[in-house]
């Protein structure tokens, strides 16, 4: 478990609810800072006195305040910490649950963590410590766990709205497969057209390849 | 060419007074200077200084005309062709009396002066008829029978030159018989002499000799020694056949008085007598004195001829120049003024564009302006709308659970867990809804995460090509714009469509965004597609000089095709 950690949050509510935490689960030795600027120099100086931090649990969002500050959210602070104690480990702790934004967090901070804030937040909090704790696994919370899996959305491109119009001009599979291999489009293979026929289907809820063809003039595609 | 600095300095004071507008004290002075040089003329003259008298009334009469004074022009001008006469230039004179003929508006003082001066030059050029002409035009002029007298003189001796002695003798006779005459002795002597002489030539030898000498006697008493030259000439000419030794007399005497009063002509005619006459030695040397005064009379009256000539042509060049500097400094003055309008009027011009792009400017911006202010307004009542539909009513449902339910037991703190979790979620949404739009690189990404969440278990929303347009090039607020508009559409289709398929398709070419949107929900009535709160979009997609239409028939699904430059 961990020995010594680090809490960036600026709302005394939730800073209360993540000390109650870290109690239960039998971490006391721990401060927290209501300013990124302040978790930074913390965990510099814990360096240099060596007794690093070994988690830190970051909020994303900071309101704004009288303060002039240099660090100014969380994303920010979690990447300059990465680059200062690689073998630190990082929990986000946030409402954000844009994917995107979390899918850079995992990407360019490396943290170990993303818990959202929520009805389960405890819960997954301390889920989160365990896991980061006791392996180098990560965790995310289950609301936002879409952000991390790809094909999360329904995207066509070119070649499949290419595949729909020989379709619907009466072109028998084959000979789509046989044209695309004439033009040298690639992917033509039997089993990469009959994949995308299917994902096609998914995608439209169509039952079958005239379903498909009659939805996809009724949206506008052909 | 002689020019006074006095001259030189009205000249300066003429382009010095043009720059004024009172013309009236210019002109004060101009005549001022007009009087002055007609007084210099005169002392001149008095002085027989002929040249400047000449010059000065020249000078005189040119002031004169610039302030239009006639009576001035002309008395300056009949001084002028006196002192031509004087000097034997006849022909001069007639050109600067026929310069007079202009000026004179009645008969006057003026008028009869003039006639009888142009009958002088016309006599002295042996132009008789025209003399009497001119003479009988002066007798015209005259109003009283003094002066009457000067010109009936003047006719007498043109018919005594022109050997009509009747008519001379006519015209002389009454005259010495009236009374005013006693009065003027001189002029009483030359009737008198000039009456005697007509008589003579008229053979009535004895009749004439007696009124001839009266007038020679009458001369002697007053002094009129210059009057008595012609009565000593008379009466040589009387003695000349036939008594050369009285005749010899007579003309030395009048060449002797001719010559103290430098009299030429005289002197010339006394001269001829005493030639004729005279059959010796001294033949030779009056002959002699007559060649060579003769000689250098002949050149000194050429030289006067060509002196006057010389004055006039001159000052009219001086006057010429004067006038062409006037003029061009009058033609500059106009130029300036000109330009001067030209300007203003061109400030005017550019004034009023001025003010005319301030009010333009003025007013598009308030018009952008209030476009801002009214699509900001419509968000806040959109949110505030958000807000009372979503919220409130959870918010009312959820304090009602907790006064009318017992929270002590687990199973009722646990649906009021499950409301305010579902409350919380919808305010996470409006915000997530409102907040700001990323615009950098991530913008597609962020747009696919936007319309992705509206998937869900019975809807799937396809997207095509977002990442097909150059985002880079498209402008910040058209992108928050596009975010905007395509989440309020996913928002209008997961409250009221039910539809359970939705196309999102981007295009784009060098110039133009082209955005499709389709839905298979159950659409709305065509008439009803505006009120439904869709004018915001359209104004949101107007402000940024897009086109925005919609397309729905119940049951047919719901289209939307936005158009806008990138």
């Amino acid at each position: 478990m961990f020995k010594k950690v680090i809490i960036a949050e600026d709302l005394d509510g939730i800073n209360l609810a993540i000390e109650q935490t870290l109690k239960d689960l039998e971490i006391v030795n721990f401060q927290n800072s209501k300013y990124c600027d302040d978790a930074f120099l913390k965990i510099r100086k814990a360096i240099l006195d060596n007794e690093p931090y070994d988690l830190l649990i970051s909020d994303l969002s900071f309101k704004k305040d009288h303060r002039d500050v240099q660090i100014t959210c969380g994303d920010e602070l979690v990447e300059k910490v990465r680059e200062l104690q690689p073998n630190i480990k990082i929990i986000a702790y946030s409402v954000e649950d844009k994917s995107h934004r979390i899918k850079s967090l995992f990407d360019n901070a490396d943290i170990d963590g993303f818990v959202l804030k929520g009805r389960n937040s405890i819960e997954d909090l301390k889920k989160a410590i365990h896991i980061t704790s006791t392996s180098d696994q990560k965790f995310i919370s289950y609301e936002v766990a879409s952000a991390l899996q790809e094909k999360s959305n329904f995207e066509i491109d070119d070649l499949d709205i290419q595949i729909l119009k020989h379709l619907s001009s009466g072109t028998a599979q084959d000979e789509i497969i046989q044209i695309f291999k004439d033009l040298g489009i690639k992917p033509n293979s039997k089993s990469a057209m009959e994949k995308r026929l299917s994902k096609l289907k998914d995608f439209f809820k169509a039952n079958n390849t005239v379903h498909l063809v009659s939805i996809a003039k009724d949206m506008g595609i052909i | 060419m002689l020019r006074s600095p006095f001259l030189c300095f009205i000249i300066f004071l003429l382009v010095l007074s043009c720059k004024e507008t009172t013309s009236p004290i210019h002109k004060k002075n101009v005549s001022e200077e007009g009087y002055n040089l007609r007084e210099k003329g005169l002392s001149d003259l008095e002085n027989k200084n002929f040249n400047s008298a000449f010059y000065n009334f020249n000078k005189s009469k040119i002031a004169f005309e610039t302030t239009k004074d006639s009576a001035n022009i002309v008395y300056n001008l009949i001084q002028m062709a006196t002192i031509q006469q004087i000097n034997g230039d006849y022909y001069g004179s007639k050109e600067t009396l026929t310069e007079s003929l202009p000026y004179i508006k009645k008969k006057d003082v003026y008028s009869a002066a003039i006639n009888n001066l142009f009958g002088i030059a016309d006599k002295e050029l042996s132009l008789y008829y025209d003399a009497i002409f001119y003479y009988k035009e002066a007798l015209n002029d005259c109003t009283d029978e003094v002066s009457k007298q000067y010109p009936l003189n003047n006719i007498a001796v043109v018919y005594i030159q022109q050997k009509k002695y009747d008519k001379a003798i006519q015209i002389l006779n009454p005259i010495i018989t009236k009374k005013y005459i006693d009065k003027d002795s001189i002029r009483k002597a030359i009737f008198l002499d000039n009456l005697g002489y007509a008589y003579f030539k008229n053979d009535l030898h004895e009749k004439g000799l007696s009124l001839m000498q009266e007038g020679y006697q009458l001369r002697k008493q007053i002094d009129d020694f210059y009057g008595s030259i012609e009565s000593n000439l008379h009466l040589a000419e009387y003695f000349l056949k036939t008594d050369s030794n009285k005749s010899n007399q007579y003309a030395q005497a009048a060449y002797e008085i001719a010559t103290r009063f430098n009299s030429v002509d005289e002197r010339l005619k006394a001269l001829s007598f005493l030639i004729s006459n005279d059959s010796g030695n001294k033949n030779v040397q009056y002959a002699q004195k007559y060649v060579t005064i003769n000689d250098s009379i002949i050149k000194v009256r050429n030289n006067f001829k060509n002196k006057f000539a010389k004055i006039k042509y001159d000052s009219k060049k001086e006057k010429d120049e004067n006038q062409k500097l006037r003029l061009e400094k009058a033609e500059n003055l106009l130029s300036i003024q000109e330009q001067k309008y030209q300007k203003i009027v061109a400030g005017i011009g550019v004034i009023f564009l001025i003010i005319v792009i301030f009010i333009l400017i003025r007013y598009y911006k308030n018009r952008g302006r209030i476009e801002k202010i009214k699509t900001a307004y419509d968000t806040e009542t959109r949110i505030a709308k958000d807000i009372h539909d979503e919220l409130a009513n959870d918010v009312f449902h959820a304090m009602t659970f907790t006064q009318t339910q017992p929270l002590t037991s687990e199973n009722t703190k646990e649906t009021l867990v499950q409301k305010l979790d579902n409350i919380y979620s919808r305010v996470r949404r409006i915000s997530q809804e409102n907040s700001t739009i990323d615009v950098t690189s991530n913008y597609a990404a962020n747009l696919k995460e936007m319309l992705s969440t509206y998937n869900s278990e019975t809807t799937n929303v396809i997207i095509n090509n977002i990442e097909k347009v150059n985002w880079e090039l498209v402008d910040n607020i058209k992108k928050v714009t596009i975010h905007r508009i395509l989440q309020e559409l996913m928002v209008n289709m997961k409250k009221h469509s039910q539809a359970s398929l939705v196309v999102v398709k981007f295009e784009s070419n060098g110039k133009m965004l082209f955005i499709d949107y389709t839905d298979n929900g159950k659409g709305c009535e065509k008439d009803k597609i505006i009120k439904n709160g869709l004018q915001n979009m359209e104004n949101r997609i107007l402000a940024i000089k897009g086109t925005i239409t919609f397309d729905s028939e119940p049951n047919k699904g719901f289209k939307v095709k936005i158009t806008l430059p990138k």
